[in-house]
Parts: structure tokens; sequence; C-alpha cells
């Protein structure tokens, strides 16, 4: 499950992802206003605690991840 | 769970859409649908406008985080220090966020659901108590049905109008030698992208080919307003940047290797930095090299 679920990560990554796609060429200083950036997280959230906390984590990242933010570094820990 | 995302997500937007067709003449649902669509993209909007400013300002910065990229290299978490000083001591930073992305797409997807339970009245008991009843809903909207897909008009319309849009956006200054991949893709991506969105509306329901419709040119008007504030003109394109300030992608450039000492040497770096990077992939992570003069 967690090897399916990163491997969907890495394809959103390679191909629709501002930060790490085809698109990224358009977004030099990257997308997200996070570092790392929202796929990023949800990968490292996953591979280190698990699907169903890294999931959880990932959705509360992506929520963080609104105009009202102020972004910066948030490492998973 | 499912049950969860349908009473945050679903029944307001259907609620809304449906206050809509109540409030527009014609109980047309094709209005109602643009309604929605302007007021979401509304909301979005001081946010959007704000993340676009504050990229074409990194993109000034391209040449000071590429000379960061390469003189940290490998070291990630010193790289974004740096970036984060050069972020500070410039006053800009990203300001992209990637909820937007995904409301969008959640937006699309409860459109799509809404036309599939379709109208009759027995959907009507989802509506709250305090809204008003819409009666009867319009499909036909220039005598083309919203529930149905529409194999002509309003897919290739919304194809046209997403390339104009995606053209419209500034791309940075290119490298001298244009054979970094990304950027060729990303090139290819203007005029696949748009072919993609074609036939995917084509499969669709003809409301959501709408929604694409509008969302462009939302954005068209949008882009347009940045553009006009930096000075770009109507499709982006930057000023001339002088050719020693551009970034350069060396990794596949064959520049004078002449056997010589300092060209063995080079050669030799190449190919550590290629196996590094070779080593970074399998690991998961992505880096990308450049190098200036």
């Amino acid at each position: 499950m967690k090897k399916i679920m990163i491997f969907i990560i890495n394809i959103y990554q390679k191909t629709l992802s501002p930060d790490h796609g085809w698109f990224s060429v358009r977004y030099p200083g990257g997308f997200c206003k996070y570092y790392p950036d929202c796929s990023e997280y949800c990968k490292q959230a996953i591979d280190k605690k698990g699907v169903v906390k890294g999931v959880a984590l990932g959705a509360w990242r992506i929520l963080r991840c609104n105009p009202w933010s102020q972004g910066g570094e948030d490492p998973v820990d | 769970m499912n049950n969860f995302l349908t009473q945050i997500l679903f029944i307001p937007i259907y609620n809304l859409l449906m206050f809509f067709v109540w409030l527009l003449p014609g109980n047309s649902l094709a209005l109602a649908i643009i309604a929605v669509t302007i007021i979401l993209r509304v909301a979005l909007l001081p946010s959007s406008i704000k993340a676009s400013k504050s990229q074409l300002e990194l993109q000034k910065l391209q040449p000071e985080m590429n000379e960061i990229r390469s003189k940290y290299k490998g070291d990630q978490k010193k790289q974004s220090e740096e970036m984060m000083r050069l972020y500070k001591e410039h006053k800009v930073s990203p300001f992209g966020s990637c909820l937007p992305l995904i409301i969008q797409l959640i937006v699309l997807v409860i459109f799509y659901r809404v036309i599939m339970i379709g109208f009759n009245a027995d959907h009507f008991n989802l509506l709250y108590s305090f809204m008003p009843h819409p009666g009867s809903i319009n499909l036909n909207f220039f005598g083309i049905n919203m529930a149905k897909p529409d194999l002509w008009i309003l897919p290739i319309l919304a194809g046209v109008l997403q390339f104009v849009q995606t053209k419209m956006i500034p791309q940075p200054p290119m490298q001298k030698k244009s054979n970094d991949p990304m950027a060729m893709m990303n090139k290819q991506m203007i005029y696949f992208f748009p072919l993609i969105t074609v036939f995917i509306a084509r499969s669709l329901p003809a409301g959501l080919a709408i929604y694409w419709s509008i969302t462009s040119i939302f954005m068209i008007f949008q882009q347009w307003y940045i553009n006009s504030h930096f000075g770009l003109g109507f499709f982006g394109r930057f000023p001339e940047v002088a050719a020693s300030r551009l970034p350069e992608y060396t990794l596949e450039s064959e520049a004078n290797v002449n056997g010589t000492e300092k060209a063995s040497e080079k050669l030799k770096a190449k190919t550590e930095i290629q196996s590094e990077i070779k080593k970074e992939r399998a690991r998961g992570v992505e880096i990308t090299v450049r190098k200036r003069k």
C-alpha cells in the first residue's frame, strides 16, 4: 500500500506537479510556498509515518497550503 | 468518509448551483455553472494574482538561484537555507498554494456528479430548507444539451482558450543551449495539453466544458492584467536578457573537450555528477544541476 501511494505521488511529480513536473521550468523558485513542497511532504510523511498517519499529515499540509498561510520550512519530523 | 465528503462538499455546491438556477432567467443550468465558476475564480483572485506576481519576481532572481544550486549541489538543506536568505534579501518568496489547485479539481468532480445524478425533481430533497425551489431546470444552452457530451463546439473552444491561456504565461529566460529536457517537455506541453483537454471534454457532459472554458477566459484576463502590470505585453514576453546572465545547462553540452588535462578533469567531474544524479534518482530525490561559466 505504502509503495503504491508513493508510486502514485512519483507519477504526479514526474508529470503534472508545478514543482517537479513538466511545468517546473515556469517556476524557477518552486511553486509551493512550503519547503519541502506539498507532494514531497506527503511522500516523506507516508514513508516515515505509514499510510494512515502519512495521508492525514499530507491532507493537513495541503489544507495549510492556502492563500492565507505564511509558508516556509516545514519538514516531516 | 464518502458520506462526510457529500455533506461538506457536494450538498453545498449543489445548493449554490440550484440557487443560481432559480435566480437567473430561464432556469438555465449553463448560466448557473458560469455564475458559480466566476464566483470561485473571484474568490481565488487575490491570492492567484499575488502568486503570479511573486512568481515573476522570482524569475528575475533566477541567475542567483542557479548560482546557489551549483554552489551547494548535493546539499539540499544548505541549498534551501541559502534560498530562504535570498528570498528574504529581495523580499520575495514563492506564493503558490496547493489548496486552490485541488479545489478547482474538486469543483470539477462535483459539477460532474451534479450533472450525472440528473435534474429530476427527486433530488430536490438535497436542497436546504431555506433554499428557494427552482421548479424546473433548463438544460438547453444555445441548442446544446448540458447533460450530454458536446462533440465539437465547446470542447474545441475549451482547448483553444486553454492554449491561449498557457501561451500567455511568461516563460523565464531560457538556457543558452536549450537542451534542458524539462524545458523541452514544457514547450511540447503547451501544445499537447489543450489537445488532451479537447478529447477529455468530448467525453464529458457539455456543462463541464463550459466550466473549463469560463475558467480559461477568466485566467486569460487575469494573466493579461499581470502581464501589462509588468510591461510584458499580451503574450508575456520577457525582455531580452544579456547572454552572460542566462543560466547554462552544461550536463549535455560537449563544450571544448580536447584531451587536455583540464578537459579530462571536466569529464571526470561530469561523470561524477551524473552518477550522483543516478544515485539520487534511485533514492527518489530529484536534483537539477546547473552551472554558470
